[in-house]
């Protein structure tokens, strides 16, 4: 005979919006912490096929956890906010879990034939840092979002929320005029070396750079969320 | 009669205590085991399980006789049954809740015993053509289905108060303590004028009793260092860590206020067990005992009933909270606030409801007011639809059971020993 499931479990499922939203990031974050160690194997030449099927398993899982939220919302369940909205959220944060693994694909599919200098490989690592600071960023104002949820948004919080969302706005900042240096750079070689490697570690710069731009985005939803 | 046939309903009547213990322990103890922090104060501190084994044993005493009146003479005409017919009715009525608790582990909703209850002496009413006070029956319906609406309505308006004039202070902690110390006293004194208006012997056991509750619970809020949380550098941290604290209060309200939860749950459930045997045994030992045998009858069935609670049903309640989403201890602490303001003033009326469906009822609420970021809002839809499907079975397996018993000569049996 079928057991049917208790009432609270009806009532009140184990999963929420909001835990799923914090788990997704909690990937986000886990893989992004890769990075910088992948640049250090990449510029040293060693074997990072590690670190690709490391970051590889935390999209799977943040798959998983964006298909559960998909399904939770599809239920005819009250949930506190527009399911469009949810959706959109989901899909843009998403997007920083693929352009993560993007990332380090590309590092993996080809090797630049040229030397790197010093100076750029010291930029390239110093925009992997600042992608890390602001994912950790925003990983932190996840948080701080589902504490004020349970809170009803107060004062407090909305004012720390403010905070975190200009020092979000200042490592996008820093981010974008890291990486026009570094294409500037990569462009500056284009007499000297193969088109296809400039274009490579190119697109290595846009791919870190996209990261800081869909946070922006993300911030923007949660504090439509936080006025909803 | 043979006086030791009196065993079998006393029997099933401790069996139905301690199912219905088992049961509603569950739902009464799964908030507190779904929250950790209020999870782990429950278990290390073995004082707390005496919070509703007081509770349940104060409530069914003093409060649970006007209760058992109403359900033992409220509904059918009981008086103008034999104590064969009597006898009968106690055996079917008490087997028939047993099948229905079982049957309900199998089913959807949750079971009421009330409603079972009540049902089966409706059955009683029907087989032997007694007098039905419809009009009671009326208001006890109208009373099952306004209790978990005006739960939600409770639930929703407290938490709001909750939120606006605590949570969402910019002093979140002060203010917090202030205002734990106003909902902890209103709801004391509540229950205090509703028991002053029923026996003075009860107020000043539960003034003594919640004097000290709120003794210790001031000591720990103004005067220890209850929580070893340091505060960081990290903004961030420092909020959460503010949060932190102010659940911390929380959970000690809701913990204080769990002896409330469960008077007006010993109120409402152990006067429902016994009602059957009550009338047996006072048909028997009528001038025979000293003193009122039905406040002996409730004492000891509340001590079963909530022994039932605290070791059948909070197992269980661990079990299944790993299965919910957590809820914070504000929203416990409003849940309970609620069933037990509900329950009590119901009871104090006479009215039997059901504390599955009512705590339910607050949480919708508290899912209306924003609590929760998802929730099942058509759960109290199918709460209603489940009294009235338990009522009307609890009806027809009564008097299919009533059926049976007289043409397999039961009646006659009994009427001959």
């Amino acid at each position: 005979m079928k057991k049917y499931p208790f009432i609270f479990q009806r009532l009140l499922p184990k999963n929420t919006p909001l835990n799923l939203i914090s788990q997704h990031v909690d990937c986000i974050y886990q893989s992004s912490l890769l990075l910088n160690e992948l640049l250090r194997y990449y510029f040293s030449n060693e074997e990072i096929s590690r670190f690709i099927e490391q970051i590889s398993f935390f999209e799977r899982k943040a798959d998983t956890i964006k298909n559960e939220l998909r399904q939770l919302i599809r239920n005819s369940l009250k949930i506190s906010f527009t399911r469009e909205d949810i959706l959109q959220f989901i899909h843009i944060q998403d997007n920083i879990m693929d352009s993560i693994e993007d990332f380090a694909k590309l590092l993996f599919l080809n090797r630049i034939s040229f030397t790197i200098d010093k100076q750029v490989e010291k930029l390239l690592n110093s925009l992997c840092d600042e992608v890390v600071n602001s994912i950790k960023n925003y990983k932190e104002m996840i948080d701080t979002f589902i504490t004020g949820y349970n809170y009803g948004f107060a004062k407090p919080i909305f004012d720390l929320q403010k905070k975190n969302i200009e020092q979000l706005d200042d490592l996008e900042h820093k981010i974008d005029t890291l990486s026009l240096d570094l294409g500037k750079i990569a462009f500056s070689f284009k007499d000297r070396y193969n088109a296809i490697d400039i274009i490579h570690f190119n697109n290595l710069i846009i791919l870190l750079s996209k990261i800081p731009n869909s946070i922006s985005r993300l911030t923007d939803k949660i504090l439509d969320f936080m006025n909803y | 009669m043979m006086i030791y046939l009196i065993i079998i309903p006393l029997f099933l009547t401790i069996l139905v205590c301690i199912f219905n213990g088992a049961k509603d322990g569950i739902f009464l103890l799964l908030p507190i085991f779904s929250n950790e922090s209020t999870f782990i104060k429950y278990k290390n501190n073995k004082f707390i399980f005496l919070l509703p084994l007081i509770g349940e044993i104060v409530g069914a005493t003093f409060l649970g006789e006007i209760v058992l009146r109403k359900i033992q003479y409220g509904f059918i005409n009981t008086y103008s049954l034999s104590f064969n017919q009597l006898y009968i009715c106690a055996i079917v009525i008490l087997t028939v809740t047993l099948i229905i608790f079982f049957i309900s582990s199998f089913l959807p909703f949750p079971i009421s015993l009330s409603h079972t209850m009540i049902g089966g002496l409706i059955g009683a009413g029907l087989f032997f053509k007694l007098d039905i006070f419809f009009k009671n029956l009326i208001s006890t319906t109208i009373v099952w289905t306004i209790t978990p609406i005006f739960s939600l309505i409770s639930g929703l308006i407290l938490y709001k108060v909750i939120l606006n004039f605590s949570l969402k202070n910019k002093k979140v902690l002060k203010i917090t303590k202030i205002t734990a110390i106003i909902y902890i006293l209103s709801l004391y004194i509540f229950f205090l004028l509703i028991f002053l208006s029923k026996s003075k012997l009860a107020f000043y056991i539960l003034l003594s009793f919640f004097s000290l509750l709120f003794l210790l619970f001031i000591n720990r809020i103004l005067f220890k260092k209850s929580q070893n949380i340091n505060y960081s550098s990290n903004e961030n941290d420092n909020l959460k860590i503010e949060y932190q604290k102010t659940e911390h209060i929380f959970s000690d309200l809701s913990l204080l206020i769990l002896p409330n939860v469960f008077i007006s749950h010993g109120a409402n459930d152990v006067a429902n067990s016994i009602s059957l045997l009550s009338l047996l045994f006072l048909s028997l030992f009528k001038n025979k005992i000293y003193g009122n045998l039905n406040l002996y009858l409730l004492l000891i069935f509340s001590v079963i009933l909530s022994l039932s609670i605290i070791l059948n049903g909070s197992k269980k309640a661990e079990k299944i909270s790993k299965d919910i989403c957590k809820i914070e201890s504000s929203k416990i602490f409003t849940s309970y606030y609620s069933l037990a303001t509900s329950a009590i003033l119901f009871s104090f009326f006479g009215y039997r409801i059901s504390s599955v469906y009512t705590l339910t009822g607050s949480y919708i609420g508290i899912g209306y007011a924003r609590g929760f970021s998802i929730f099942n809002s058509r759960l109290l839809f199918t709460l209603l639809i489940s009294w009235f499907i338990t009522f009307v079975i609890s009806i027809l397996l009564s008097y299919i059971l009533f059926y049976i018993t007289k043409f397999s000569g039961v009646f006659l049996w009994l009427s001959k020993i």
